[in-house]
């Protein structure tokens, strides 16, 4: 028998397939690197739990953390890796997919 | 897992559209060039010397676009800023700078310098394809642009109907699409800031 939508769902990858995560590695799959302020703004995430996203997804290998100071003033910027990128890119073939299949399963 | 759900993947969508395409979506960044269109619409219609006309045109541009960088800062400021991906949008810009524009201009030229050479107001309908596929290429949403693109499409219609020829509907147009543009931008601000503070 076929796996109901949900079934895949729970079969993702789960470092990437989480509401916050999503929306973080979504932002970053469509530019070349964000700062620490877009994605606060993306998110609606606290500094401390956008910080604790992006370490575990560093820790992941999916995105690269950079932070320096201009001037006095502190900055942090984000990329995805080349791994990051082909496996969110792949993540988002099987949402399209997912999403596809639940609207056929309505 | 944690209860990821249809409506999670919608938004990280639109979140990915919107960061595809920023720079077009901070609508307050390009409100000047309405009432550009605006002073374009009223001078290209009054009798007034070409020299002054030009004048009025690029000093409203300028205003126009040091206003834009200045709202472009406060953008910034509350939003953050993106890097595009180098060459992400090479196909949309070169079908807009060699085939869209151009098409637009064009319209433009032939309705003003041949208002009897067609039975409708060509400028209307290319202006309207334009809204359209802008709409179409920088990340779809904003129905707005649609209605706008709509109004632009029936003015292509009025010759057919009236005696007004395409000459004169070229400063009606500027007028309709200044007024139109400036409402639309405030709600491309609008959608942005629902899109981005996850309404």
């Amino acid at each position: 028998m076929d796996q109901t939508p949900f079934a895949e769902l729970a079969a993702v990858d789960r470092l990437v397939h989480e509401p916050s995560r999503l929306a973080i590695l979504s932002a970053l799959l469509a530019c070349a690197e964000a700062d620490f302020q877009y994605l606060l703004t993306v998110t609606g995430l606290t500094k401390g739990n956008l910080s604790s996203h992006l370490s575990k997804l560093e820790s992941g290998g999916l995105v690269a953390v950079e932070k320096g100071y201009q001037g006095k003033i502190p900055w942090t910027r984000a990329r995805l890796t080349a791994d990051g990128r082909a496996r969110v890119e792949t993540h988002w073939r099987d949402l399209e997919r997912i999403r596809g299949n639940a609207r056929r399963w309505r | 897992m944690a209860g990821i759900t249809i409506d999670d993947i919608e938004r990280s969508e639109r979140v990915r559209a919107v960061t595809d395409n920023f720079f077009f979506w901070q609508g307050r960044r390009f409100i000047a060039l309405g009432p550009v269109l605006i002073v374009a619409a009223f001078v290209t219609n009054a009798r007034i010397d070409e020299r002054l006309t030009k004048g009025l045109l690029i000093a409203a541009t300028v205003l126009a676009l040091i206003v834009s960088a200045r709202i472009g800062r406060r953008y910034r400021a509350e939003f953050g800023s993106v890097r595009p991906i180098p060459g992400a949008h090479a196909l949309r810009s070169r079908i807009k700078w060699l085939l869209v524009y151009p098409a637009m201009f064009a319209s433009l030229a032939l309705d003003s310098l041949y208002p009897q050479a067609l039975p409708v107001f060509l400028s209307g309908f290319v202006w309207a394809v334009g809204l359209v596929l802008y709409r179409k290429s920088t990340g779809q949403g904003r129905v707005h642009y649609l209605t706008l693109a709509a109004c632009l499409a029936g003015l292509g219609l009025v010759p057919l109907a009236t005696a007004i020829t395409g000459r004169e509907l070229v400063s009606v147009m500027l007028l309709v699409l200044g007024a139109g543009y400036t409402a639309a931008v405030l709600l491309d601000d609008d959608e942005m800031r629902a899109v981005m503070k996850g309404a």
